[in-house]
């Protein structure tokens, strides 16, 4: 498959020009509105407005809506929980929203699967394109990084590794042609652990690897927990 | 032209219509709902729900697994998984190298109160172990671990279509050659968090559901756990086939669904074209059917655009075993598998007065002649995706 276009959620990110209904945009929790406003990113780049497919990538999905009705069920009770955070902490709903966005009825798939998330999102991208069923699949992943996620790795011992818990949101636009380089020979890998040191971090970062490769300009190989491919530009 | 599809050679199942297919096919038979009062979930919320008889001991003496180690949802999808490579006899080799696609929406949230409850008192606090098991990957790493699946692994997260992603994702993973064996399925606990959820969309009912009856007011939760085994290799398709498979997306609303239902139209149209066969092959539908007004009506308006005025049996299994969410589109493909094998089709549960204006559900089980099922799946965030399954 070849990668059409690519986006990082920044600072500069407008968000308020991608998600241009002021409504929607309020009722997005923080993590939804960075990955939705990543992957409008990522389509206008391609001048893509509907996508055949979009799959997602989330290492441990929407923490701060979940913890958010924790809370509520010990202080209140859960007869008392909230619907909003309750409907926004479904793992799939940077996807759905995305789909409601842009109208796409193309298939729709959440992989919420900690650090080999992104690289099963990757092997399912193939497959929609490689059995033909999808022209162009937007690939969006994201992972928020909340106090009780980082002092909760604190107390697991990830300080030994080296990293410092993070949070990122990143998309990638894949199609059967054109664009700035191919994926290639992308293989299901079996790995216990992540791969770089920096996907230790949190699990989108191989992402931003992927995205940091296509930069560089030159082909080379990559590998993230669950697939490796070669990048040929 | 009919496209037989990817081979299945083993399924398990435990809800709280039976651990294993033996029990669960007799349920099935009699009409034996699972549906009562919550007896082991610890919640304030009084509604009626579909658990597993089986104490998390009791499932850890059942698996040979320390208690007090696994959440309840590992142990779920455990003891189902564990039935279906059983039925499909793999050997250790072949299971080493089978890829693992699970799905769940809780994870390990029954026991995440566990660990949050201490730790809301101060950072310092919470058993880590219930830290551990919160994420979804957890319960498919820990059901690798505990069946010796060595192959790649996934876990698929789409709200109440999860289970049947997972299943799609593997046949897709055999088609294309990418694996050669696919354990695939879904699993999930009951828990106060679901049950609070549920109950602030206004959804559950307060009485065993009435699925695609008139006045139905609303749905019940479950548990439980379905597998199935699939196999690019040469031999019988011990179960039958799964011949057609699409996953689409509403684009209308996070939680309701369009009247006209055109996602879950679009999966089942996809499946059909996948299978290489019409409308008027398929005997048996497995509805989504969860008896909340606004799932049954857009999902009855779907099946009406398609079929037109000659619609096959059909049914919800829901008012058996209550929504399982992410095991639901597993269980009930191994429904569908048991209906074409039996030759039965399924009575719709809890059945009272058919939906004013549409065609009745099937009110007793009835004789299956057709090769072929198909069983519907339609999640949060317009999620549909359909399965149509050929008899062995």
């Amino acid at each position: 498959m070849r990668i059409l276009s690519s986006a990082k959620f920044s600072d500069e990110t407008d968000v308020k020009g991608l998600i241009a209904d002021s409504g929607a945009r309020r009722r997005m929790s923080r993590l939804i509105k960075m990955g939705v406003a990543t992957g409008m990113e990522c389509l206008a780049k391609a001048g893509c407005r509907l996508p055949d497919a979009i799959v997602c990538a989330t290492g441990y999905g929407f923490l701060a809506d979940s913890e958010k009705l924790l809370g509520q069920m010990f202080t209140a009770g859960e007869g008392m929980m909230s619907p909003t955070p309750f409907m926004q902490s479904t793992f799939n709903s940077i996807g759905s929203s995305i789909a409601i966005m842009t109208g796409c009825h193309g298939a729709n798939m959440t992989f919420a699967d900690g650090w080999r998330a992104v690289g099963s999102a990757m092997v399912f991208s193939q497959l929609l394109i490689g059995s033909g069923e999808a022209g162009t699949v937007l690939l969006v992943a994201g992972d928020e990084l909340t106090p009780t996620l980082e002092a909760t790795l604190g107390r697991m011992g990830m300080g030994r590794v080296g990293v410092a818990p993070s949070e990122g949101v990143a998309a990638i636009l894949f199609g059967r042609e054109g664009g700035m380089g191919a994926v290639e020979n992308l293989t299901p890998t079996t790995t216990d652990h992540p791969v770089e040191k920096s996907d230790w971090a949190y699990p989108t970062a191989s992402v931003m690897r992927l995205i940091d490769t296509i930069a560089g300009g030159s082909t080379a190989a990559y590998e993230t927990s669950g697939a490796k491919c070669i990048i040929r530009l | 032209m009919a496209n037989r599809g990817v081979k299945i050679i083993g399924m398990g199942a435990v809800s709280s219509i039976g651990v294993g297919i033996d029990a669960t096919l007799e349920s099935l038979r009699s009409g034996r709902s699972g549906i009562g009062p919550i007896k082991n979930c610890a919640t304030t919320i009084d509604v009626p729900a579909g658990e597993v008889g089986l104490t998390d001991n009791e499932m850890a003496g059942l698996l040979g697994l320390r208690p007090h180690r696994h959440s309840r949802t590992t142990l779920l999808a455990t003891l189902a998984a564990r039935e279906a490579i059983g039925e499909a006899g793999l050997a250790p080799d072949t299971l080493k190298k089978a890829a693992l696609i699970s799905s769940t929406t809780t994870g390990g949230m029954r026991e995440t109160p566990l660990f949050y409850a201490p730790y809301a008192k101060g950072e310092g606090m919470g058993p880590l172990s219930h830290a551990w098991r919160h994420p979804t990957a957890n319960h498919t790493d820990e059901m690798a671990s505990a069946l010796g699946i060595g192959g790649w692994r996934t876990t698929i997260s789409t709200a109440c279509s999860s289970g049947a992603n997972a299943i799609l994702t593997g046949a897709m993973m055999i088609e294309s050659g990418m694996a050669e064996t696919v354990v695939a399925g879904g699993a999930d606990a009951l828990c106060a968090f679901t049950l609070g959820g549920f109950n602030s969309l206004k959804i559950l009912s307060g009485e065993a559901c009435h699925p695609l009856s008139e006045g139905r007011d609303g749905l019940n939760l479950g548990e439980g756990a379905a597998y199935v085994v699939m196999t690019a290799d040469e031999g019988k398709p011990s179960c039958g086939w799964l011949s057609g498979w699409r996953n689409t997306n509403d684009a209308y609303h996070q939680t309701a669904m369009s009247d006209d239902g055109a996602g879950c139209r679009a999966s089942m149209r996809g499946a059909m074209e996948k299978a290489g066969i019409g409308p008027s092959g398929i005997g048996y539908i497995n509805l989504h059917g969860t008896a909340t007004p606004n799932n049954d009506q857009t999902e009855m308006a779907a099946i009406e655009a398609v079929w037109g005025g000659k619609i096959p049996f059909f049914g919800s299994t829901k008012g058996l075993t209550g929504h399982t969410l992410a095991a639901s589109g597993a269980l009930e493909a191994v429904f569908c598998l048991l209906a074409l094998r039996e030759r039965m089709a399924w009575a719709s549960a809890g059945l009272t007065t058919p939906m004013e204006g549409h065609p009745p559900a099937l009110g007793s089980n009835g004789p299956l002649e057709a090769e072929y099922a198909l069983s519907n799946s339609l999640g949060f965030g317009g999620n549909c995706t359909s399965l149509i399954f050929r008899k062995a």
